[in-house]
């Protein structure tokens, strides 16, 4: 699986979830680390965010959760048209 | 540490490096985009090329050469790009999930036609008349969205296409009214070139939009000219093999034996493949809506860079014709959005998912 859908399917299976365990998750999953990944991880959520297919729940800030950088952190939900954008892209149900 | 006052601070500063960064790559999309007519029209002088204006076939021929290497220019920067960011991986990834990398096939045949059209209406008119001619695009993608999506176009909105028709039709007219009276230069192919240009920029527009929401876009336009490319050498290159017989590869033989041409294919390449990136870059940041109206700016940068490097004041009607149409574009992408919010509303995302 893609990293994109990986996310949604984290997101679907899991509900809202906070980006910095997004990132945790998907860097583990694909064998990366660092801050680049970090920050990709995060810069995809926000396109997803901008697309319609995830809400943003909750915002909070937490140093220690963002590599010590005082960073504005988002609890992302996946929403009905993420689902239905899910469910069109064959990602609802394939195996992560 | 959840400070209402320090959240709103640093919301404040998200928003707008967001936005800061947003302009920025849209700027970088016109500035790239325009650049791109530069090495489009040079080519022209170069041999084998400057050669071929003996006749209909052979116009056709170079322009169907010149497209064909210029998608396998792009696609090598694309690949060096997605390398350098790590993504490689990603691009098999996504390449396998066909329900979703299906939608780049379309999406690429119809950028194809778009450049094609836009290479023909460059030695048929000429690089001003191409550049201004594909700022239509947004008709056709604004119109699509309507039937597809079942997008509702408000009253900005029409209005914004009315302004671009306008537009158009100073950027059109002239020159077909002279072609069909036959006081023109035997240019009609070119005018279809140019219609060919903004239909298909609006038809990929709209069909990569939907693939783009499942997957990354660095990835994602990658596999766009992976699509382009295969079409080219697994349709195109055969039938027009066949029809132009020997001479089809003498003319791709020549067109590569020659350096200047090789260091122009480098400049197509990586303008027009690092004018996609910087685009897509954009519309998270800024939203699609203004992401599309800045990068039009790029019809009148590419009338500035060509008079720099060729001398040519461009048509005065390409110039009225493509500030209008800019003008439109602005009308039409930039209606009633605060600066950073979601593309989509959500509600009208649902009721249009629905409907799908």
């Amino acid at each position: 699986m893609h990293m994109k859908g990986h996310m949604l399917q984290l997101l679907a299976e899991r509900g809202p979830m906070w980006d910095y365990d997004i990132a945790d998750e998907v860097m583990q999953a694909y064998g990366v680390s660092g801050d680049y990944w970090f920050g990709t991880v995060r810069l995809t959520l926000a396109d997803l965010y901008s697309s319609g297919l995830l809400d943003e729940v909750e915002t909070t800030v937490d140093p220690d959760k963002s590599r010590g950088a005082e960073k504005l952190l988002f609890r992302f939900g996946l929403n009905d048209f993420g689902r239905t954008r899910m469910q069109q892209s064959g990602l609802m149900g394939a195996s992560a | 540490m959840t400070d209402p006052e320090k959240v709103q601070q640093l919301r404040q500063q998200y928003r707008n490096r967001q936005v800061r960064w947003g302009f920025i790559w849209a700027v970088w999309c016109a500035v790239l985009w325009g650049a791109w007519y530069v090495p489009g029209t040079v080519i022209y002088s170069e041999a084998p090329f400057v050669n071929l204006a003996g006749s209909t076939g052979d116009y056709l021929l170079a322009a169907m050469v010149i497209t064909t290497l210029n998608a396998v220019a792009v696609l090598l920067a694309m690949y060096l790009w997605v390398a350098v960011l790590g993504k490689t991986g990603e691009y098999v990834r996504t390449m396998r999930r066909v329900r979703i990398s299906r939608w780049y096939a379309p999406a690429g045949l119809a950028g194809m036609l778009a450049i094609f059209g836009s290479i023909l209406a460059i030695a048929y008119v000429g690089a001003a008349f191409a550049a201004v001619a594909a700022l239509l695009y947004p008709i056709v993608g604004a119109l699509l969205a309507r039937l597809w999506y079942h997008e509702r176009i408000t009253r900005q909105a029409a209005l914004g296409i009315i302004v671009i028709v306008a537009g158009g039709v100073i950027i059109f007219a002239p020159g077909i009214v002279e072609e069909l009276a036959g006081a023109g230069t035997g240019g009609l192919l070119g005018y279809v070139g140019g219609a060919l240009a903004f239909v298909g920029w609006g038809i990929e527009g709209a069909i990569a939009g939907r693939a783009l929401d499942v997957s990354d876009p660095d990835v994602g336009l990658t596999l766009r000219f992976t699509a382009e490319v295969a079409l080219w050498l697994v349709v195109a290159v055969p039938i027009a093999s066949m029809l132009a017989g020997a001479r089809f590869w003498e003319v791709v033989g020549a067109t590569l034996a020659n350096p200047t041409n090789l260091l122009l294919l480098v400049l197509l390449g990586l303008t027009f493949g690092f004018c996609y990136v910087a685009w897509y870059k954009s519309f998270p940041l800024i939203g699609v809506g203004r992401g599309q109206a800045i990068a039009a700016l790029y019809g009148p940068l590419a009338l500035v860079w060509l008079y720099l490097f060729t001398l040519e004041a461009p048509g005065l009607q390409f110039v009225i014709g493509g500030l209008i149409a800019v003008l439109g574009s602005f009308v039409l992408f930039t209606e009633k959005r605060d600066v950073l919010e979601v593309v989509r509303a959500v509600p009208g995302a649902r009721s249009r998912a629905a409907t799908t």
